[in-house]
């Protein structure tokens, strides 16, 4: 589904992620932790091209997507949730929504519409409020079903918990295992959570100061007492 | 063949503008180069300096030399002017003294109203301190314009000859020394800040204003000294461009004139103390270019608009493939490199 | 007193449309659009040209001045702001529109000399002829009865397209989030050059009803620019209601006072006072304008965005 291979990327003249390979194959979860200006946002930024990619090479769905403007990543099945700014607070729900489906007929519209509700039931009631009126978890959930609009193959989330109350990350990190096993979509997870994002994912990668400090099963991530500790305060 | 003294007469004009400029672009260099303070007012603080001649030198040398005045300043300035430079010619003295009042009301009043002008820059989002500054630069123009008994309204005033003692060339040649001098005099003080701590405080402020302010710098009061010594140098080539062109006219200080200091000292490079020496030269050589131009292409319409045009189009060229300008900004050298060895040097003894 | 009044309207609604086009420059690409006033005067001579050379009414060539002054606009965006959104500064984007506006306004210099030889018409300080419509007894100016309907139809039709389509959504949320949009798949270059089209089309619209009133220049597009930014400091920076709703406040303030002035005795060349001090209270006393009244966040927003 996704490779990146010995990925450097930044802004400007910076390079943050220096050589990172990692892959993402279908129905799989791939939590990406590490202590905070890791480079891990900069990664899923960098994959989806919205910073600069100084070397390295991104292949989505065996194509070579290094080059591709965000817009054509998004139109292939790429879906990016930024932490920050990932909905239009000026907007209504329905207009967020409506532009999240901005290249689909209205009929298609109205089918995953119906899908996405019956994933994410509390979008309903929500639907005519103005988007500055929701709270923080409302919000997760509407720029949620922007993204799962546009019928994703990979989900890239950048901190997904942070703006929430802690009642509700588990939510949250439910909702994400459902992704993989009901929509049947691959996740790319950055998390602060560390020990909550490896219990629930397949693979992990551990950033430290923009390189890869490990790769592979979580299980060994948690084990190697000096890695889980130093890195992850586990 | 040209006349030796069209020729000299052009390069003394030539020199003359050009310190005048150099003047200005310094002025905007220390306040929009170093500080990132779009001092679009400049035009007005200019227009203080020409507006404290052509408002005075003509009526106090009529006092000082006892001739009575009779009739509207608009219509009888000219005539008065020449009156009194005859005194002049007789009284050099006179001519000091005239010289150096307006000088010396103009470059205090234009430092005081720098200084208020500086405080809207706390309160300001940048474009819409450069709009206000726009607003008052108009405000003093209008003003001008329309209230005759300051500088003749639209007919303008006449400015007293101060060197009208000298013969010509000596003449022209006096006020371009003069020129020259506060030319070299402005941009050396410039220099001297920007590689002072003062200077590397303006830069601070203008990178990153929030942090200087955590540094505990006083940045309004950074900001006041900088633009009160910007409006006080800009004043000072107003005056002595008031007297270069022997008349003031209002509608000679527009929102233009400072658009083409800001050309002068992008092109010339923000942040580069040689900046405003090259902005000024490059704006100076098409000045004259096209005033060549003018008689030797015949066009169905006003050369004059040409330069706009192509003004206009360097500009935004500048900015979009070499904002640095001609000459971009160094990284600040505080110690050099002598100074440095010998430091390590002795340190690992 | 009616001729004040209708005076007023027809300022006030030219000044609406105009406004608005400064506000879309400032909302796309954070330029203060130095250059708007001009495209209004390339909508003028459009006009002009047009209907001398046709033979028609300058009514008759607005749509022909309505894609000229949008294609002017379209072009700077292309070649000069969209290259410089987010790369360069506040200040910086001003000083070049102001470049821009020295190339614009001269090129029509130069036009409007080439015009006067060419076409052998009076290019410079010129008006359209008028017709005269009775309304209830009393001779209203044909310009005040198309330029109202005119502005009102086009504000109406930009708030529908905003608020009511698909491509409005999409041009209101790349203003506010571009990244954002960009990720849903929104071409937000293709919706700003919409915006900016858009936003010289309704310049140059304007323009073309200002010589039925006054005599015209090409730098008489310049001279409104101060009255442009008052309507939209005004009615607050950031919003197309508000530069509308200050546009109608200013243009009947401004006219109202030239004409106490002249009953005063004072010459109306002092008429730009009011403006500049309304733009200079507003910004110093209550940034948000009238926008802050009904958006509900009050008079005073964080200077550093």
């Amino acid at each position: 589904m996704l490779e990146v291979e010995s990925l450097r990327a930044g802004y400007g003249k910076i390079e943050i992620v220096s050589g990172v390979t990692l892959k993402v194959d279908n129905r799989e979860i791939v939590a990406v932790v590490g202590p905070n200006g890791s480079g891990k946002s900069t990664l899923l930024k960098a994959v989806f091209g919205i910073c600069r990619i100084f070397s390295g090479s991104v292949l989505f769905k065996g194509e070579d997507i290094t080059r591709k403007p965000p817009h054509k990543r998004s139109r292939m099945g790429m879906a990016y949730l930024p932490q920050t700014g990932n909905v239009f607070e000026s907007l209504t729900v329905w207009e967020n929504l409506l532009l999240a489906g901005y290249d689909l007929g209205k009929d298609e519209m109205e089918e995953r519409l119906e899908s996405i509700a019956s994933f994410l039931p509390e979008l309903k009631e929500l639907l005519h409020r103005k988007v500055k009126t929701l709270s923080g978890g409302e919000r997760q959930i509407v720029a949620l079903s922007m993204s799962l609009l546009r019928n994703p193959s990979l989900v890239m989330l950048d901190e997904p918990t942070a703006a929430l109350a802690p009642r509700l990350v588990k939510q949250a990190l439910k909702r994400v295992v459902e992704l993989r096993d009901e929509l049947g979509v691959a996740v790319v997870l950055v998390e602060q959570n560390a020990l909550s994002a490896l219990e629930v994912s397949d693979k992990a990668l551990l950033m430290v100061s923009g390189a890869a400090r490990f790769w592979g099963k979580p299980s060994e991530l948690l084990e190697d007492r000096e890695l889980a500790k130093t890195y992850l305060g586990l | 063949m040209v006349a030796t003294s069209e020729v000299l007469a052009f390069f003394i004009s030539l020199g003359t503008l050009y310190s005048i400029y150099v003047i200005l672009s310094t002025s905007m260099e220390l306040v929009y180069g170093e500080l990132g303070l779009p001092d679009f007012a400049k035009a007005a603080f200019f227009a203080i300096g020409a507006f404290a001649v052509g408002a005075l030198t003509t009526r106090l040398g009529a006092v000082l030399s006892g001739i009575a005045w009779e009739g509207e300043f608009k219509l009888r300035s000219y005539y008065y002017a020449t009156l009194v430079s005859a005194k002049v010619a007789a009284n050099p003295l006179l001519g000091l003294t005239l010289f150096l009042v307006p000088l010396a009301i103009a470059v205090p009043l234009a430092m005081l109203l720098g200084v208020i002008a500086s405080y809207p820059a706390l309160r300001l989002r940048e474009d819409y301190l450069a709009i206000t500054l726009i607003a008052f630069s108009e405000i003093v123009r209008v003003i001008a314009r329309n209230y005759e008994p300051l500088v003749g309204g639209t007919f303008g005033a006449g400015v007293v000859d101060v060197f009208a003692w000298l013969r010509s060339p000596l003449r022209e040649l006096s006020v371009m020394i003069l020129s020259a001098a506060f030319a070299a005099g402005a941009w050396l003080l410039e220099y001297r800040l920007s590689t002072s701590p003062f200077g590397r405080l303006l830069r601070a402020i203008r990178d990153d204003e929030v942090a200087a302010a955590a540094y505990g710098k006083d940045v309004a009061r950074a900001r006041a000294w900088a633009m009160a010594i910007g409006s006080g140098m800009a004043a000072a080539a107003g005056v002595i461009y008031a007297f270069y062109m022997g008349s003031v006219n209002p509608d000679d200080f527009t929102v233009s004139r400072t658009f083409l200091v800001v050309l002068m000292v992008t092109v010339g490079g923000r942040g580069n103390p040689k900046g405003p020496l090259l902005g000024a030269a490059v704006y100076l050589a098409f000045d004259r270019t096209v005033l060549f131009a003018k008689r030797l292409l015949p066009a169905p319409f006003d050369v004059n608009y040409l330069s706009y045009i192509v003004l206009g189009a360097l500009l935004v060229l500048f900015v979009m493939r070499r904002p640095g300008g001609l000459a971009p900004e160094r990284p600040p050298l505080t110690v050099n490199r002598e100074e440095v060895e010998n430091i390590i040097k002795h340190s690992k003894t | 007193m009616l001729d004040v009044l209708t005076g007023a309207l027809i300022y006030s609604n030219l000044l609406a449309l105009l406004a608005v086009g400064l506000s879309l420059a400032l909302l796309t690409c954070r330029v203060s659009n130095f250059a708007q006033g001009d495209i209004a005067m390339v909508g003028v001579y459009t006009a002009y040209t047009f209907s001398v050379v046709a033979g028609v009414t300058p009514y008759a060539s607005i749509p022909v001045a309505f894609v000229a002054g949008g294609l002017v606009s379209l072009l700077a965006y292309l070649v000069v702001f969209e290259p410089l959104r987010g790369r360069a500064d506040l200040v910086t984007l001003m000083v070049v529109s102001m470049a821009l506006d020295m190339v614009i306004r001269y090129s029509l210099h130069v036009y409007a000399d080439l015009m006067q030889q060419w076409l052998k018409v009076y290019t410079r300080l010129f008006m359209f002829n008028d017709f005269l419509v009775e309304v209830a007894g009393a001779h209203v100016p044909g310009v005040l009865i198309v330029s109202t309907v005119s502005t009102f139809a086009l504000l109406l039709s930009l708030y529908m397209l905003l608020y009511k389509t698909k491509l409005g959504a999409a041009m209101r949320a790349a203003i506010e989030n571009p990244n954002l949009a960009q990720t849903l798949g929104i071409d937000v270059k293709h919706v700003f050059s919409v915006s900016w089209f858009l936003a010289g089309a309704l310049a140059a619209t304007a323009g073309v009803f200002l010589p039925f009133r006054v005599m015209v220049n090409p730098d008489t597009g310049w001279s409104m620019l101060l009255s442009m930014f008052a309507a939209v400091t005004v009615g607050g920076i950031g919003s197309i209601g508000g530069s509308v709703a200050g546009a109608y406040l200013i243009g009947f303030s401004e006219t109202v006072f030239s004409y106490q002035l002249a009953g005063l005795g004072v010459s109306t060349a002092y008429r730009p006072l009011l403006t500049f001090a309304a733009i200079i209270c507003t910004l110093l006393m209550s940034p948000r304008g009238l926008s802050g009244l009904w958006s509900g966040k009050g008079w005073w927003p964080r200077r550093r965005c």
